[in-house]
């Protein structure tokens, strides 16, 4: 008996380092799987909606994964985190999709849907029930940062100013419907 | 020519003034006379006050205005959490966001960073320059150019005035209202804030802004965080980590029911990053020292 705890102990070690390796994510449109982080660069293979894989680093817009039998690019936009799994085996539809494995990064605990309790400050009942803080306001005076003290941080970094210009105000009125989540997946890649 | 100047700068000077007597200028000759009709003396009180009278008139708000109502907004958010007791963290948020503002259209605003003691995943821009993150967010970031762009998101809310609009079009007294109370405050002997505008701002916080804001201010954001030199896919990649946490977890409650959907914002942010070059595409993302920061806590 105690043997078998050791395994099932050994097992769920051996798993969490598994899924270290890679970020567990999904495809969430039609896309393909690139040879180089580049548009123009060779298609190995077409992804389609809901191909589980694996992440294993960011270059600019494009993720590198391995999918079950590759290794390549993919554009960022087409990925989302978690892996999915369809509860009635047709995974056409979103609402049958089961998100597995919601890690967003390392640190997240995944028992956090049940501990509400755990979750503090500045919710909505917080809020609500706040008392404004003038001396916490104050302290923050502490630990402001001129201007010299942002462009030393960012020299030390090797950050450089790019110039860009920054959108013109909008009109107030000018409201866009925003776009349904339906539609993205009949424009995966508009090339 | 010189005629053509002359004409077009008074043309634009009787603009200006028609501009004045719609309110403004007719504020400044009724300004004083509520306390003393007969004083004909000059007042420089009064000449200041007529002329912030003129700014609110042109803008709807003086800058000063918005300071002093993003301080007492600043402390009602502070009041339902408390700033990290980690001083070297704060500072390095208050440089990085220093930074970030640097590469706005108004960095001489009084601006001040703190990462809040709060799980739940969310960060807070208050009018004047008040940016607040939680520790629940800040622990799932994974770069400085992720932190650059959620700080520069709500800088854009700052800039933008998103706040200001929002409680003027909500409050039933508008705009001059909360200025009104904003300024009650300060004279206040014992410092209280107005309980009507604390109520206002607890309003507002709880409502959040309007879906157009956000996706503005997630665009703006974008291209602030690359104007300082990051990786311009940080916003970008917060929100995806948005979009795995589940819906039903409550650190995200406050946070899903004040913005649309991640992945609503995730499709709306596409053209904005379409725009970049690649050598923007290859700014740096600064994973070391932001790693080396965040587990110093």
């Amino acid at each position: 008996m105690k043997q078998f705890f050791y395994a099932i102990i050994l097992f769920c070690v051996f798993t969490t380092q598994l899924s270290a390796a890679g970020k567990p994510a999904h495809i969430s449109r039609d896309t393909s799987l690139y040879a180089k982080p580049f548009k123009d660069s060779q298609i190995l293979a077409s992804l389609p909606i809901n191909t589980n894989l694996s992440i294993i680093k960011r270059k600019g817009g494009w993720y590198q994964v391995s999918t079950a039998d590759n290794t390549g690019w993919v554009r960022l936009v087409a990925v989302r985190l978690g892996q999915v799994r369809s509860a009635d085996g047709d995974s056409s539809t979103g609402d049958a999709l089961e998100l597995l494995s919601g890690l967003a990064t390392g640190r997240e605990k995944s028992s956090e849907v049940t501990t509400a309790s755990a979750v503090k400050g500045l919710g909505e009942e917080e809020l609500r029930n706040a008392t404004p803080d003038t001396d916490a306001l104050d302290e923050l005076d502490e630990f402001a940062a001129d201007e010299q003290a942002g462009q030393e941080a960012a020299e030390q970094a090797g950050l450089k100013p790019v110039d860009i210009a920054l959108p013109e105000a909008k009109k107030k009125d000018k409201a866009t419907p925003p776009a349904s989540p339906n539609t993205d997946t009949d424009n995966g890649e508009d090339e | 020519m010189k005629r053509l100047v002359l004409s077009l700068f008074l043309l634009v000077s009787c603009q200006t003034v028609t501009a004045f007597d719609l309110g403004g200028f007719s504020g400044i000759l009724s300004g004083g006379s509520d306390d003393d009709p007969d004083s004909s003396g000059v007042d420089i009180g009064q000449i200041i006050s007529g002329a912030r009278d003129i700014s609110r008139t042109i803008t709807g708000i003086d800058e000063e205005d918005e300071i002093e109502i993003g301080r007492d907004a600043a402390a009602v958010l502070l009041g339902a959490s408390k700033p990290v007791d980690d001083p070297e963290l704060q500072r390095y948020v208050n440089r990085i966001g220093r930074w970030v503002v640097s590469q706005t259209d108004r960095p001489h605003l009084p601006w001040r960073f703190a990462v809040l003691e709060s799980t739940h995943v969310n960060a807070f821009a208050t009018p004047g320059g008040y940016i607040f993150i939680t520790y629940g967010l800040l622990e799932r970031l994974n770069s400085e150019a992720e932190l650059a762009a959620v700080l520069a998101h709500e800088a854009a809310h700052v800039i933008r005035k998103h706040h200001i609009n929002a409680m003027s079009s909500f409050s039933t007294s508008g705009l001059s209202g909360i200025i009104k109370l904003a300024s009650q405050t300060r004279d206040a002997r014992d410092n209280q804030i107005a309980t009507e505008l604390v109520n206002q701002v607890k309003d507002i916080y709880l409502r959040g802004l309007d879906k157009d804001d956000e996706f503005e201010a997630d665009q703006i954001g974008t291209i602030i965080a690359a104007r300082a030199g990051y990786d311009p896919y940080g916003l970008m990649a917060v929100l995806q980590s948005l979009d795995s946490i589940h819906p039903q977890s409550s650190s995200l409650a406050l946070l899903y029911k004040t913005h649309p959907p991640a992945a609503d914002r995730l499709i709306k942010l596409e053209p904005t990053l379409d725009q970049f070059n690649d050598d923007i595409l290859a700014q740096p993302q600064v994973e070391k020292r932001f790693i080396r920061q965040i587990s110093g806590k």
